[in-house]
């Protein structure tokens, strides 16, 4: 695979492309242009395989729990069997309200579909490659984005009783003032362990009990006493965060809020191991997440020394394909300190060895750099403040409070940020947040395993006695196996099958051989020796559950 | 003298004659549907579970709660009163057997169980006192495949432990391509040993027994594991046989991967038999007890099996003890044992899954022991295995080493227990050994919890016509209280409850008192008329205090997850 060319390409070819998207804020429709719901979703990705049938096609993986078929997209050639290619799985959005990730993952099938014509570095690449795509893996929940009133939903909804009284899902949130929106809620209370923030009288920040400060009020969302039990939107809608509900590391829902009741309890969970299990091929996950602020993993593991510099160098293409604006990031490093548990990118590679990477489309608010401040502040209150002066700046995105007469509580203020901001980027950045991971995911697609046959000499040893020596190459970045697949007995070894003329026979070495872990660019040499009939060729045939299959037809008498 | 003889004579016949005296508590039937001295294959526990259900078609339901790998039904006996209420209303008992595959008898304990409580319902109060008030959930194999393999082809003692999905067990990228050999057809996969002058291996104290060398011993055989080829050319024999999943490390219970669990599967409950069972038990939260039979080696196992006892609350651990010691009584030479301390560690097991996540009582029997331990050193050793074959089997359960020429390893020489004994009671003791377990299975049924209304009285409040005192003393007869600890723990289960309706009356407040010699205490409910008061420890009793305005008739419901629902109504009468 010529990578520079690729990489020229892609630099190039976003930026002609970057058009696509491009809207003005929308203040008063409350969903974004650029964003799509289920149904306009699919309707984009119909057409996209109608352009190019031979190349795009969709599959359904499983139903939600909403009875949404779960797609799954295929980039690759299929004049080839794409089981067969080095593959690369792209996972949108699992968190349903981080709707960004579902976009980029429809954007890379786009460039793809409108470069082909243009560039036969992606013709070559849909050859060798498979490009997994799975826009919505969670789509029920990500529907409720576009519904009024807009919420952000991470959750599943699957029914789950979450106060234990014998119903399910009794006392969701509500849009009291009818807004269309479902917002934070400011209830007085002395009792709230909230004050208003000294520099930003809309943000709130913990009282300083041990000071003697009282707290004036505590935030709720946006609801009422559905089930007149005298609490407050105690059993809302869903369910399962589906990135907690996968099997490695899983710890139950009395200690982890939305783990659900076992793991891959869920159908969308469900529906991704097994798709993941089936596709053994696939060497490289990059997994989406908007405003995600630190790793997704238990964290307990340790990671072998091997893999360890292979995420380094990702890490390092990660931030080149974001040209700057992402941090370097560490897979593994938990900033918060406290570890997730169950989540998908622990059961692709704690669990399976598969090479995950976290990709974060929208970190933090763009052109504000932190000023070295009040020490005392939480880092989460400076990010509030710096979200609240981007968006005041840009004239949406925060609802000022404003009193509402609740039905049961009196007074209280409705107000915040709105769907739509701090986890999604607004319209008019949506284009240049998931530029960076459409890069790196045709990037990605380039560092797989590759493996190659070579033919490297023939010695007649005496008679019509031949020595082969032939060389496994492995042409890609990634290695044919992670370290961690050897760990978890994950790692069906790269074999190779020899078959031989007829009346020819092997004097040594085995008519199986099964070979090592080959890593990036590297190869290993094997011979064997072979009484030759003279009459037919030597055929070789390497198959790597990663890498590929490569064959090889020797003729003795020619020599290589 | 003759009078009198003729006499005794005629009240002997007269006793010959007459019906068998059905009040023997003695567990001999007097009515026998099924019979117990053989093992059933899958089709025979079929129509054995068929005639109990046409037998019994008022106390019985037969269904299938999901079906396995190869498609066979996973049966399910369900044993209960509907004249008494319907199932969810009652305290549920979970039992199953044969999750292992090549672990039978299992099933013919849950038989004989279900077979007594239909059988004895007419005569035994105490089991009809259980049928009416519980109900018993009878699935007697849950690996059916697993079964009919190892009844119907070449096995050793130990395999068709998994159910029938193809595993990739040596993970070289096929499926099952390596599994034993019935080389010489004899319906055995015994061992297979060859001469070797550097063998590890000799001939023991009974020319049957192989020992291992002690590190300067010289040895005569090398042992070439069980009989079978290298099918696929791979230099290893019988690395990768039929499955590979063991159902029972396949739970959501600290369940671990494949690297450090062998038999774990893809994730929990990827095997339709496991998933089939905790979707039953998921969809039936009645369910307060849980027992599976499995074999061998004499032992009442009781979770947690992948931790000690650090997240096993007192109150859980008493109520565990005190069952498990009267299993002890119940079967002798059976040993209560906490699984992970005494025994050793498993990982994704039913036991923990019913206790540590679905927060009942749930025990493993691994049934029966070969052989006596005839020396009385506390073990029984391969050489009182071999003697008890002698005496009792006249030496048919082992087959002695003979000579074979295997087409890859040579002249070797094969030998080795047969499949049916070392784990599975030979038919002349099956049903000792099923009366007895079905007996600590009934012991354990009639602790679970079990509310009643004990009274219910109504006191109209001086000065106001139109406003009473309703007053409920509720009881829980069993000895479990109607959550676990555990469930309370780890927030599993649902707060007893306790509803007041009436046409024309409506609860205002209500009050509660969980010792009843004492005044109720006023409580913080918005819904006076549906109070989730928490749970109710076993043997005894609380008091719930309404204050009620209205007038005719209000009902009473108590209604208890684990415990069934009781009601009572009564007049208001100023």
């Amino acid at each position: 695979m010529p990578r520079s060319t690729l990489l020229f390409f892609l630099s190039v070819g976003l930026g002609l492309c970057s058009n696509v998207y491009a809207q003005g804020p929308e203040v008063r429709l409350k969903v974004p242009k650029g964003y799509h719901d289920y149904d306009s979703l699919s309707k984009r990705i119909d057409k996209l395989i109608k352009a190019r049938p031979k190349i795009l096609s969709r599959q359904i993986i499983g139903k939600s729990r909403g009875g949404r078929p779960i797609e799954a997209l295929l980039l690759s050639d299929r004049e080839v069997d794409p089981g067969l290619k080095p593959a690369l799985l792209v996972v949108g959005n699992m968190a349903g309200d981080e709707a960004a990730g579902g976009e980029a993952v429809l954007k890379i099938a786009e460039f793809v579909v409108a470069a082909l014509d243009k560039e036969p570095a992606f013709k070559a690449l849909m050859v060798k490659r498979a490009i997994w795509l799975i826009p919505r893996p969670n789509p029920d929940a990500t529907e409720l984005l576009f519904k009024a009133p807009l919420r952000q939903q991470r959750w599943t909804i699957a029914p789950f009783d979450k106060d234990r009284d014998g119903d399910k899902d009794e006392d969701p949130t509500d849009d009291l003032d009818g807004d269309g929106w479902i917002l934070p809620m400011k209830v007085p209370d002395n009792n709230g362990l909230l004050v208003l923030d000294r520099a930003n009288q809309s943000l709130s920040r913990p009282a300083e009990t041990k000071n003697g400060e009282l707290g004036r009020f505590r935030l709720l969302l946006e609801g009422k006493d559905n089930d007149k039990d005298g609490k407050i939107n105690e059993d809302g809608l869903g369910g399962t965060d589906i990135d907690r509900n996968f099997p490695i590391h899983w710890r139950p829902a009395h200690l982890v809020p939305g783990a659900g009741s076992r793991p891959l309890s869920d159908p969308e969970s469900k529906a991704l191991a097994d798709f993941l299990l089936k596709r053994k091929n696939i060497g490289l996950i990059i997994h989406l997440h908007s405003n995600q602020h630190g790793a997704l993993t238990a964290g307990k593991d340790k990671i072998p020394k091997d893999d360890r510099s292979l995420y380094d160098a990702l890490g390092k293409l990660y931030q080149e394909s974001s040209k700057g604006t992402a941090k370097p990031l560490d897979a593994f490093h938990v900033p918060s300190g406290k570890p997730s548990s169950g989540t998908f990118q622990d059961f692709a590679y704690h669990g399976l060895g598969v090479i995950t990477w976290p990709a974060r489309i929208w970190q933090r608010a763009p052109e504000i750099i932190s000023k070295p401040s009040d020490k005392k502040v939480s880092s989460e209150l400076k990010r509030e403040r710096q979200w609240y002066r981007f968006f005041k700046k840009k004239g949406f995105g925060y609802r000022d409070w404003k009193p509402f007469k609740h039905p049961s509580l009196g007074k209280v203020e409705i107000g915040g940020f709105t769907p739509f901001t701090v986890k999604t980027p607004p319209s008019d950045m949506l284009n240049a947040a998931i530029s960076p991971v459409v890069r790196f995911v045709l990037n990605g697609a380039t560092l797989l395993p590759e493996i190659e046959l070579k033919g490297k000499k023939v010695s007649r040893l005496s008679g019509n006695v031949y020595k082969l020596t032939f060389e496994v190459k492995n042409r890609g970045f990634l290695p044919t196996q992670s370290s961690r697949a050897a760990e978890v007995k994950r790692n069906t070894p790269t074999v190779l099958v020899v078959s031989l003329g007829s009346g020819d026979k092997l004097v040594m070495g085995k008519s199986r051989i099964v070979l090592p872990q080959i890593k990036g660019g590297k190869s290993v040499e094997r011979s064997l020796i072979i009484a030759s009939s003279g009459k037919g060729s030597v055929y070789l045939v390497v198959r790597s559950e990663k890498g590929g299959t490569a064959t090889l037809k020797v003729n003795l008498g020619k020599g290589v | 003298m003759k009078k009198h003889s003729i006499l005794l004579s005629l009240t002997f016949l007269i006793l010959l004659l007459s019906p068998r005296a059905s009040v023997s508590d003695s567990g001999d039937p007097p009515k026998r549907i099924l019979r117990f001295d053989h093992y059933y294959d899958y089709d025979g526990l079929r129509k054995a579970l068929i005639k109990l259900n046409s037998n019994y078609p008022a106390t019985t339901r037969l269904k299938s709660i999901g079906k396995s790998y190869e498609g066979r039904d996973i049966w399910m006996l369900t044993i209960r009163n509907p004249k008494t209420g319907p199932d969810d209303e009652k305290a549920a008992f979970y039992v199953d057997g044969n999750t292992h595959g090549n672990e039978i008898q299992g099933a013919e304990i849950c038989l004989y169980l279900a077979h007594f409580l239909l059988t004895r319902y007419d005569d035994l109060d105490w089991v009809k006192k259980l049928v009416d008030e519980q109900v018993f959930y009878i699935a007697p194999t849950v690996n059916p495949d697993g079964r009919e393999a190892f009844m119907k082809e070449p096995n050793t003692p130990h395999s068709s432990r998994s159910n029938r999905r193809p595993y990739d067990n040596d993970n070289d990228g096929d499926e099952d391509e390596d599994g034993y050999d019935d080389l010489d057809a004899d319906g055995q996969i015994l061992q297979m040993r060859k001469k070797d002058p550097n063998g590890r291996w000799k001939v023991g104290a009974d020319p049957r027994i192989m020992e291992r060398c002690k590190a300067d011993e010289v040895g005569q055989y090398t042992m070439l594991g069980w009989e079978g080829l290298d099918n696929d050319g791979d230099g290893r024999f019988n690395e990768d046989p039929v499955g590979g999943v063991d159902l029972n490390r396949n739970f959501p219970s600290n369940w671990r991967p494949r690297h450090q669990q062998w038999g774990a599967g893809d994730y929990p409950l990827s095997e339709p038999e496991t998933f089939a069972t905790v979707k039953f038990l998921e969809a039936h939260r009645n369910v307060a007890a849980i027992q599976s039979f499995h074999n061998a080696g004499n032992m009442i196992l009781r979770p947690p099996g992948s931790e000690d006892d650090r997240n096993v609350p007192r109150a859980d651990l008493r109520m565990y003890d005190a069952l498990g010691r009267r299993g002890e009584r119940m079967l002798p030479g059976y040993r209560y044992l906490q699984t992970f301390k005494d025994l050793y560690a498993v990982r994704g097991a039913f036991l923990d899954w019913g206790y540590m996540r679905y927060g009942v009582y749930s025990f493993s029997n691994e049934i029966w022991s070969m052989a006596q331990d005839y020396n009385k050193d506390g073990r029984v050793d391969n050489l009182e295995r071999l003697r008890w074959n002698d005496d009792m089997l006249k030496g048919k359960g082992f087959v002695k080493w003979r000579a074979f020429d295997h087409p890859q390893l040579g002249k070797i020489e094969l030998g080795g227990w047969t499949k049916m004994t070392p784990r599975i009671p030979p038919t002349w003791q099956l049903e000792e050994v099923c009366y007895r377990n079905a007996r600590f299975v009934l012991y354990h049924a009639s602790t679970m919890p079990r509310v009643r209304i004990k009274s219910l009285t109504s006191k109209a409040v001086p000065g106001d016509n139109d406003l009473f005192r309703v007053t409920a003393i509720v009881e829980n007869e069993g000895f479990m209280a109607t959550a676990t600890k555990i469930a309370q723990k780890i927030q599993v289960s649902q707060s007893d409850r306790a509803n007041l309706s009436g046409a024309s009356a409506k609860a205002v407040a209500v009050a509660l008192s969980r010792d009843v010699t004492k005044e109720a205490m006023l409580q913080k409910e918005p819904r006076p008329w549906r109070f989730d008061f928490g749970h109710i420890p076993g043997q005894s009793r609380i008091k719930v205090v309404w204050l009620v305005k209205g007038k005719g008739t209000v009902k009473v419901r108590i209604r208890s997850e684990k415990g069934g629902t009781a009601r009572r109504s009564i007049k208001l009468t100023p």
